[in-house]
């Protein structure tokens, strides 16, 4: 929650984290747009390229390649994050671009990255946007976990859902076994990773009731933390109704299957104007802003900042 | 959040309990439809057998919530909702109630299939969606139009999706309407 900082000013602070699993999606199109609308209000907007092997945020947002990145962090080149913060076009949005060099910066040691997450954690500004890679990597994970919102892109299409679930579902787990310390319920939570596992273990609900004969408190400590997990979702390149109510049904989806209760910000309209001011190197935000897609862009930064979800006239269906 | 074995009726539909009969019968035909095994939202999450009984739980949702006299005893006994004391405010009038007896087994006709289609609010476009058949085929059999139905064999299988779509029991509509086909082309019932 926010408080209030040296100055007397309203420390937000506040951490979004863009994910979604599969490649694609647009997460690096909606947190360059969440970026400059929050840039746009006024607010001091930090943007981290947090893809740690295959960044681009920079061009996304129409900024040159930097000069330094988080490369020279992670290897301790440089000893603050403000040293590898580079400006944008636009006053108030900075940019701290991800690596571009050696494959291995792709996978930081855990040291390495809880020195990044801590130091992200304390930058001076009022909103933080992570554009996180594809995958479920530990990297994604907890970058994703780290963040005070998660949101995960989904276009309308099986591969994507699939990925977006398989996401939800490894955070998850990884929240738990970090939530937890007892060396059985360790291994159980790592048995239940495995979908094929032995132990019939196919939701956190299985899970948990698992936990719970071994321990009732850290089980229901675990309950609690399941209560609190809530991604938001958002959904790309939306051609028709369904695929505007394919949010919806995610989140029904959710509730039934994880017992997660999943939020469904809005979604962002399938329109050429987006490749066309990409190939240009321009925000399609700023290159556009009349446009289907822009405008979508705006009511998923309007839905998290009033933290409310999409408002949804079901009767319009079908 | 609970898992779809611990939902009650109203939160397996997405429902608030004190729903009208409109978004009940809205609710229920949108459930269907997300999770249907070709649908988008829940693909790769449930295994078919889990699918089968997350349906059923739907199916039989909708069979105590679109009944007024079910749904309110569901209310009281199952959820412990206390209906407000009589007299303290009207109720709204409720569209007439369906019941399975409404539908006998003897008067599975074209128009009683529509006619309850109708109540519940169902397009026959998202029949034709969701179970794939083709809408002429289903006009065909809620219009009784004899010459254009297909072959009983193919017709049985469309009947029984028809039916379940609607919330039916699937064999006694199936049955029901091919001996009405039979007196149609007048044979023995």
């Amino acid at each position: 929650m926010p408080g209030i900082d040296d100055n007397g000013r309203l420390a937000q602070r506040e951490i979004w984290a863009v994910g979604g699993g599969k490649g694609g999606t647009g997460k690096t199109y909606l947190s360059a747009s969440l970026a400059i609308g929050l840039a746009r209000l006024g607010k001091r907007v930090i943007a981290i390229d947090a893809d740690l092997g295959c960044a681009n945020l920079h061009t996304a947002l129409g900024a040159a390649p930097p000069a330094a990145t988080l490369s020279d962090f992670i290897k301790g080149r440089v000893k603050s994050l403000h040293d590898v913060l580079g400006d944008t076009a636009l006053p108030g949005l900075r940019l701290i671009s991800g690596a571009h060099d050696f494959l291995e910066i792709a996978n930081p040691k855990y040291t390495e990255k809880m020195r990044l997450i801590k130091q992200i954690q304390e930058l001076d500004v009022d909103y933080i946007i992570l554009d996180l890679g594809a995958g479920t990597a530990f990297n994604s994970l907890d970058f994703f976990l780290a963040a005070d919102r998660g949101i995960l892109t989904v276009i309308p299409e099986p591969t994507s859902i699939e990925n977006v679930y398989r996401f939800i579902k490894s955070a998850f787990y990884r929240r738990f076994k970090r939530a937890v310390r007892h060396p059985d319920v360790k291994a159980l939570v790592s048995c239940a990773m495995d979908q094929k596992n032995e132990r019939g273990i196919r939701t956190p609900h299985d899970l948990i009731a698992g936990v719970e004969a071994i321990d009732p408190e850290v089980g229901g400590r675990l309950r609690k933390t399941m209560a609190e997990f809530s991604p938001k979702i958002v959904v790309n390149q939306v051609r028709s109704q369904d695929d505007a109510t394919l949010g919806l049904s995610m989140r029904s989806s959710c509730s039934k299957y994880f017992g997660i209760q999943v939020e469904y910000l809005g979604y962002v309209e399938y329109d050429d104007s987006v490749w066309r001011a990409m190939k240009r190197r321009r925000p399609p935000v700023m290159e556009y802003p009349d446009s289907c897609s822009s405008r979508g862009a705006e009511r998923v930064l309007a839905n998290l900042l009033k933290g409310q979800q999409i408002a949804f006239d079901l009767s319009v269906r079908g | 959040m609970k898992p779809f074995r611990e939902q009650n009726y109203y939160e397996l539909l997405d429902l608030a309990p004190g729903a009208g009969a409109d978004a009940v019968a809205k609710a229920y035909a949108s459930a269907k439809r997300m999770f249907s095994a070709d649908a988008l939202g829940s693909y790769s999450l449930f295994d078919p057998a889990e699918r089968e009984a997350l349906l059923a739980r739907i199916d039989e949702a909708w069979r105590t919530l679109s009944d007024p006299a079910s749904r309110a005893r569901y209310d009281e006994e199952t959820l412990g909702l206390v209906r407000a004391p009589a007299g303290a405010t009207p109720a709204p009038p409720k569209p007439p109630a369906f019941s399975y007896a409404d539908l006998a087994v003897t008067d599975v006709t074209g128009a009683a299939l529509r006619a309850r289609r109708e109540a519940i609010g169902l397009p026959l476009q998202e029949i034709a969606v969701t179970t794939r058949i083709s809408i002429a085929y289903l006009q065909f059999i809620e219009e009784d139009h004899v010459k254009g139905l297909p072959h009983d064999a193919y017709l049985r299988g469309y009947l029984a999706q028809y039916a379940r779509a609607l919330g039916l029991d699937p064999h006694t509509v199936a049955d029901g309407y091919l001996r009405h086909l039979r007196t149609l082309r007048g044979g023995k019932p």
